[in-house]
């Protein structure tokens, strides 16, 4: 059994090899080559205000797009799982229609609808909401906007197929039992689609990180690594420095999930301890 | 060896119009160093590239039957990684010069033979040990004549003065931005390098909360078009063709950065003598006039402008009369002092 389970790593070894594990080698390798001594690039990244607000910013924008996008997310799919049919089938694609134009052209996009006298501004101006125009081009309020409407559908379908797993007796079962649609949803439901939850906050949150093109257009003055990296990449031509960024993001990133994933496990410890039956 | 013999077939075949990059890689050896049937040209594509291919392109392989395969783009970190990998497919790039000073400098571009390349009736800059330049783009004070027409700022000095009200796009980006800022500071076009970097930061310091960032030609102008910004500094090319489509976008070549466009070499290409021939071509009065009645960026020789009206004279940021008040950006300052500057601006452009 052991041997047979290592042996259904070997195509995702193959493929994660020569693919991202030698090109990761490559760029650590490089990350140590600068002119300034070993590591220098590294006490750079890690002692520049400029690059620490930077990498601070990439952050925080990935993880309010992962929350604002689960908040939005999560309504449709749980609409989409409870639709049959051809309904089902409309659901999904009218999720996956904004998939038809580019980044590029829908960023643009925003940056038109957002402006300052673009039609949200005037919008909230008429109705009197607002007395100025909000600058969300220029203050990363936009980006954030921009960038959750693209990675909505991200979050939809994980756990829309969460959603679809679940037994319909349960929330049945818990209905006989006394509870109401909102206490089935919140005993039953949510819990039992949690793990899909997780792929989907993960798979927004590590997209999230390395957007590029929609930084560039409604970023304002909250720059983000990636255009870091370009910058130093291909205007000065220092490597080192963009790959010992790229390296720290990456480390980073690795910190935060390893965080979630002890936490994760000591919560379902503990909710083994409590019940023994969802575990 | 199959390839050896049926080299004469081979290359027939190509002539007949399958000619891509790939096929012409494999005809090589066989034809040895005899000339190329195609030369692969990297460009900035668009607009660009539409003009490039009528003007340059085309009439090279009229003259040469030589094709001219239009490749994408070759930022610097794909350059770099070309020429170092010893892959080195593309035999001409179109860049500007502050982007190939750091790859001059790192030894990764071939020099221009100037004994092939006619000087001739070049204007001062457009001449340098690895790249000619064949075009001049005019970094340019702009803005939306809807809202600014009256009291818009006639110069960097005005631009930069917090007591004129208006919102400001500026390109998230140290070169240029700073050599803007320091005019605004008051330092003269011909004392512009090395630049007063702490007088432009107050400058910047001063209209700070006015910014509104572009980092791409086409978001400046459409920022200004869209009245999100007031005035800016943005590239002509990018701002004439929405004036010529009646945009509410003016511009003013006075106080401009000229930013030379220029043909270098990819350092190992195979076809350096054709690449050569390629470049005189494109610095002929005529191709240069055909080019700039196509994109308004102008002409490097001074004889285009006999061939061009005075109408399209007028658009042009390096005619007789525009250049009067304008300068060169200096891509060899922005190689030995980048790193530092760029640090700077990037830490100004987040902080709180």
């Amino acid at each position: 059994m052991k041997q047979r389970s290592f042996l259904l790593y070997l195509p995702v070894a193959l493929l994660l090899t020569p693919f991202f594990l030698a090109p990761m080698a490559v760029i650590g390798t490089e990350s140590f080559s600068g002119q300034h001594g070993i590591g220098a690039e590294y006490v750079k990244v890690v002692t520049d205000q400029g690059i620490r607000t930077v990498l601070y910013n990439t952050f925080y924008v990935a993880a309010m797009v992962t929350i604002l996008s689960l908040l939005i997310g999560y309504p449709i799919a749980y609409v989409l799982a409870r639709l049959r049919g051809r309904w089902a089938t409309i659901g999904i694609f009218l999720i996956f229609l904004p998939f038809w134009a580019s980044t590029v052209i829908r960023s643009f996009a925003w940056m038109i609808l957002l402006g300052r006298k673009g039609p949200v501004n005037s919008i909230l101006l008429g109705i009197g909401l607002i007395e100025d125009p909000i600058r969300f081009i220029d203050n990363g309020l936009g980006l954030m906007i921009a960038m959750t409407y693209i990675m909505v559908p991200f979050i939809v379908v994980p756990i829309l197929n969460g959603l679809r797993a679940i037994d319909p007796n349960l929330p049945r079962a818990a209905a006989v039992l006394g509870a109401n649609p909102w206490r089935q949803f919140l005993a039953v439901t949510l819990p039992l689609s949690m793990p899909n939850v997780a792929v989907g906050c993960t798979i927004v949150f590590v997209t999230s990180l390395g957007f590029f093109v929609t930084p560039s257009l409604l970023g304002g003055d909250l720059t983000v690594v990636s255009m870091l990296i370009s910058e130093q990449a291909n205007r000065l031509l220092d490597w080192p420095l963009a790959s010992a960024l790229a390296i720290i993001v990456l480390l980073l990133t690795i910190v935060i999930f390893a965080l979630l994933r002890l936490s994760q496990l000591a919560s379902r410890r503990r909710g083994k301890a409590r019940s023994g039956v969802f575990a | 060896m199959d390839m050896i013999r049926n080299g004469l077939s081979r290359r027939s075949v190509l002539k007949l119009g399958a000619g891509t990059a790939a096929a012409s890689f494999l005809a090589m050896p066989a034809i040895g160093r005899a000339a190329p049937t195609s030369l692969s040209v990297a460009n900035g594509g668009g607009a660009l590239g539409d003009a490039f291919k009528a003007a340059c392109f085309d009439t090279f392989e009229k003259k040469t039957g030589i094709k001219i395969i239009s490749a994408p783009y070759m930022e610097g970190a794909r350059l770099k990684a070309m020429v170092e990998a010893g892959a080195v497919d593309i035999d001409v790039t179109d860049t500007d010069s502050s982007e190939a000073a750091p790859l001059a400098v790192a030894g990764l571009l071939d020099e221009i033979d100037y004994s092939v390349v006619p000087k001739d009736g070049l204007i001062d800059g457009a001449v340098s040990k690895y790249w000619t330049s064949c075009y001049i783009a005019g970094c340019v004070l702009s803005w939306n004549t809807d809202s600014a027409e009256d009291g818009r700022p006639k110069n960097w000095q005005e631009f930069f003065d917090p007591k004129v009200k208006g919102r400001r796009t500026l390109w998230k980006n140290a070169a240029q931005t700073m050599e803007v800022a320091a005019l605004g500071a008051g330092q003269t076009l011909d004392k512009l390098y090395p630049i007063d970097i702490d007088r432009a930061f107050a400058m910047l310091d001063g209209i700070r909360s006015s910014i509104t960032w572009w980092t791409s030609g086409a978001q400046s102008a459409q920022l200004l078009a869209n009245g999100d910004a007031d005035f800016g500094m943005c590239w002509n090319g990018r701002v004439d063709p929405v004036k010529q489509q009646g945009g509410p976008i003016d511009y003013t070549f006075d106080y401009s950065l000229h930013t030379p466009g220029i043909w270098s070499l990819p350092k190992g290409g195979r076809n350096r003598d054709t690449a050569m021939k390629f470049i005189a071509h494109c610095m002929d009065p005529e191709v240069q006039a055909a080019f700039s009645k196509l994109i308004p960026y102008g002409p490097t020789n001074d004889k285009a402008f006999d061939i061009l009206s005075a109408e399209e004279r007028a658009r042009m940021p390096s005619s007789p009369e525009n250049r009067k008040l304008s300068i060169a950006i200096n891509g060899d300052y922005w190689h030995e002092n980048g790193t530092k500057i760029y640090d700077r601006f990037n830490t100004w452009v987040v902080a709180k």
